[in-house]
């Protein structure tokens, strides 16, 4: 893969993704909350309600087979239990129910022209900045095997 | 913004990008690890220079190694020394991404958004919808809340390594246990903010 540069490829992936989330509706705030509720306060679960849900779970069912076959033979880059994982999950979690974005969604709903999703992708930085001191000053390991 | 895909196109589109970007890339796809690397520019750009001051090539190294060596013990090793090195099976991690690539990144997938919205031919208000505005208003308080939440969504995907790509889709189709355990963990604390909204203004 030297012909095309990388920095186009990640860039392809990340328009790729973008769109890809937008035209699932994940870019909005409503759509999410029906999915975290399983549609509880829209009518009850039904293939509609569950949509992203099932689109999610779908995403990790053909990627998984695609590992199996396509990289069989390769590392694994290892993700580990360690000190953040809970800790660091619930209060994304916390964040991702209050904001309706993850860290993709938010900059995607800026694309969109969600203005207000600035201050999430703000937020988003400033969390980040935070807690890479604090890590460090408790001697914690953070960003490490992650892209 | 109505019109969505079904849910099996999104499941194919999400579901490819991990593996295609293992395979083209040689890195593990997670996007909060990317959008670190704006939030640690000094270290990022230190990172570049060093990159731009390393030796480009086999040769060049080898012809590095060999003055350290005769600068140290005064002559090279007779004949070719072999060092006995792995090699590794299968495809071994790519080199690192750094800051220019996560930019690009990060600017490619608001592009994303902005041709799915020129594709859904409205614009979708600067705001999160009437269930949002239920909940926080439009004011300094919904404000608020997107910059509170999103410090957490920031701190909580860098002390658990990875968000809902990362650990979400690519480490848990690779059923790494931290993956497994973190998005159970925001799984389940999305889903208790949201019964709680859902429970006081409904959705």
């Amino acid at each position: 893969m030297r012909a095309i540069p990388r920095i186009v490829a990640v860039a392809a992936f990340g328009f790729v993704l973008g769109l890809v989330l937008s035209r699932l509706g994940f870019t909005e705030w409503r759509e999410v909350h029906t999915m975290f509720t399983l549609g509880l306060f829209a009518g009850g679960p039904s293939a509609s309600t569950l949509r992203l849900l099932l689109a999610f779970c779908g995403a990790v069912a053909i990627a998984m087979a695609g590992f199996a076959v396509f990289a069989r033979r390769d590392a694994v880059p290892r993700r580990p239990i360690h000190k953040g994982t809970v800790v660091g999950g619930l209060l994304f979690g916390l964040g991702w129910g209050v904001t309706g974005g993850c860290p993709s969604i938010a900059v995607v709903q800026l694309g969109e022209g969600r203005f207000a999703a600035g201050a999430s992708v703000a937020g988003v930085l400033i969390g980040m900045w935070l807690a890479r001191r604090v890590t460090a000053r408790l001697g914690w390991r953070a960003g490490s095997c992650a892209d | 913004m109505s019109g969505y895909w079904p849910w099996w196109a999104g499941a194919l589109g999400l579901g490819i990008l991990p593996i295609a970007y293992w395979l083209v890339l040689r890195r593990s796809f997670g996007v909060s690890g990317l959008m670190g690397r704006l939030v640690s520019v000094r270290e990022e750009f230190a990172v570049l220079r060093d990159n731009a001051a390393a030796p480009k090539s086999q040769e060049d190294l080898e012809a590095l190694l060999d003055a350290a060596t005769r600068e140290q013990f005064g002559s090279l090793p007779p004949g070719d020394v072999p060092l006995p090195v792995a090699v590794p099976r299968g495809r071994a991690l790519g080199a690192r991404l750094g800051i220019l690539e996560a930019a690009a990144f990060v600017i490619a997938m608001a592009g994303g958004g902005l041709v799915s919205r020129l594709y859904a031919g409205h614009a979708p208000g600067p705001w999160m919808g009437e269930a949002f505005r239920r909940a926080f208003g439009s004011g300094a308080l919904a404000l608020g809340a997107l910059v509170l939440g999103g410090a957490l969504v920031g701190a909580g995907t860098t002390l658990a390594d990875g968000c809902s790509t990362g650990h979400g889709l690519t480490g848990s189709a690779r059923l790494q246990p931290g993956s497994l355990v973190a998005t159970a963990c925001f799984m389940a604390a999305a889903m208790g903010v949201s019964l709680l909204i859902g429970w006081r203004v409904g959705l």
